[in-house]
């Protein structure tokens, strides 16, 4: 199983993601932005499980 | 807006938010916390609020106009079913499923180790890593649908992923829109955003449950301690990315089991992580917190004290107001106090002069928020809820 340690905010880093790319040819901070703001709504989702649902 | 409309508002926030800030604003504002009230009192079944969030949101706009509420949660039965429907968690009753269509929902809390949805020998798996401990362990045993890593994959457990997903963007949505149409349609504040619960609060809530976690404070209180302070600053930041983005409305701390524990076990595990989310959300982000104190916190009240002035809004439920003012209430404005049996089988010109009394002590410097003890269920009077906002509107002007 991974073992991917996300901190708070994140579920799979952008540190980890970006090396998954053979390689980047355009701007890789518009990827690394629209990568993070999702990443936000998805450590939302699991949170809120936890103390909203 | 109609413009009448928004000078209602305008007023409303500005009372609102300098009654937070513990200072005297032109009239104690009403901010009542109400849930099974409103669909009681909007006609509603528990079953339609709970399953249908735009008739929960339609409640509560009823009341705010009708009760002249300032501020008010746009949703107080936050627990929306069809999500639970969807992703499947096995700890909700749901009025017109397993419950009466008129009572409202329970949460069912594991009451042995074999059902405990954390195990005893977990602690580490979840300090190490809360989030995906949450995913790949937690999720699996909370949900009919959700299957672990490494077990065969279903076409439930994709669909449950994506359902709840989509079901928590629907709902938070709908929560934006519903907080503009109390605005718009009531000129009422949406007076909470984003949710704190503190570590030792989960871990006996939802991870372990309470009996499991009574024996942990005993058997293994360093894994107790280390799993809290992992869980803090997810927590913070769960609370930080919800909160409003104005920092005008405060975020809420719903508090569980601190009363439950010794003076040595409130210290280690329950107060200094709480502690720690509190002051960061103030010092570093300017958030205040609905101190949303659940029974009777007046034995810990010389701890809340040492959090900073303005940093909570105190809200006593079954404490005594009185002296949670006398102790606290130079450094924090207190909400509440107005006890929900007298509101189900008072009379109104009991609540009137009960809230007089607490009006004239509590709020008689300013820093007060007229509200029940504890959230607002279908047992309070109409009629008594009457009295509480005429009662406020008579003796709460400065």
């Amino acid at each position: 199983m991974e073992n991917i340690r996300p901190k708070a905010g994140e579920v799979i880093p952008w540190e980890i993601h970006e090396k998954e790319y053979e390689k980047i040819l355009g701007d890789k901070e518009l990827l690394k932005q629209q990568w993070q703001n999702i990443e936000t709504i998805a450590f939302r989702f699991i949170w809120s499980i936890l103390t909203d649902f | 807006m109609a413009e009448d409309m928004d000078k209602l508002y305008s007023e409303r926030l500005k009372r609102y938010i300098t009654a937070n800030r513990n200072e005297k604003p032109d009239r104690v504002p009403i901010r009542p916390f109400a849930a099974e009230f409103t669909s009681k009192y909007a006609g509603f079944t528990s079953q339609e609020v709970t399953h249908d969030f735009e008739k929960a949101f339609e409640a509560v706009r009823k009341c705010a106009k009708d009760f002249s509420w300032d501020a008010t949660v746009v949703n107080m039965i936050y627990v929306w079913s069809g999500l639970v429907d969807h992703f499947g968690q096995k700890y909700y009753k749901i009025p017109g499923i397993e419950l009466d269509p008129n009572v409202g929902f329970q949460y069912f809390e594991p009451a042995d180790e074999e059902g405990a949805f954390m195990k005893e020998d977990e602690y580490d798996e979840l300090i190490d890593s809360p989030t995906e401990f949450l995913t790949n362990v937690w999720m699996p045993r909370i949900s009919n649908n959700i299957v672990a890593p490494g077990q065969p994959n279903t076409y439930r457990n994709n669909m449950a992923w994506l359902k709840g997903g989509l079901s928590l963007m629907a709902y938070g949505g709908a929560i934006g829109g519903a907080n503009e149409k109390l605005k718009s349609e009531c000129g009422t504040v949406s007076c909470i955003s984003g949710p704190i619960k503190a570590p030792f609060d989960i871990l006996a809530d939802k991870l372990r449950g309470f009996r499991q976690v009574s024996l942990d404070v005993y058997r293994q209180p360093d894994k107790v301690q280390k799993a809290c302070e992992a869980l803090m600053p997810y927590l913070y930041m769960n609370a930080k990315v919800a909160s409003d983005p104005s920092k005008q409305v405060p975020v809420s701390v719903w508090l569980h089991r601190g009363t439950m524990f010794s003076k040595d076990m409130y210290e280690r595990f329950f107060w200094p992580t709480l502690k720690e989310i509190i002051i960061k959300l103030w010092k570093e982000d300017g958030i205040q917190t609905i101190w949303y104190a659940e029974g009777n916190w007046d034995k810990w009240l010389k701890y809340t004290a040492q959090l900073p002035e303005k940093s909570i809004i105190y809200h006593s439920d079954k404490g005594d107001i009185f002296e949670v003012h006398k102790q606290v209430g130079e450094k924090f404005a207190i909400s509440g106090g107005i006890p929900n049996d007298l509101l189900a089988f008072g009379t109104p010109q009991e609540v009137r002069e009960y809230c007089k009394k607490v009006i004239q002590t509590v709020g008689k410097d300013g820093g007060y928020l007229m509200d029940a003890s504890a959230i607002i269920q279908s047992d309070a009077k109409i009629e008594n809820m009457r009295a509480m906002t005429e009662a406020t509107l008579e003796y709460g002007i400065y």
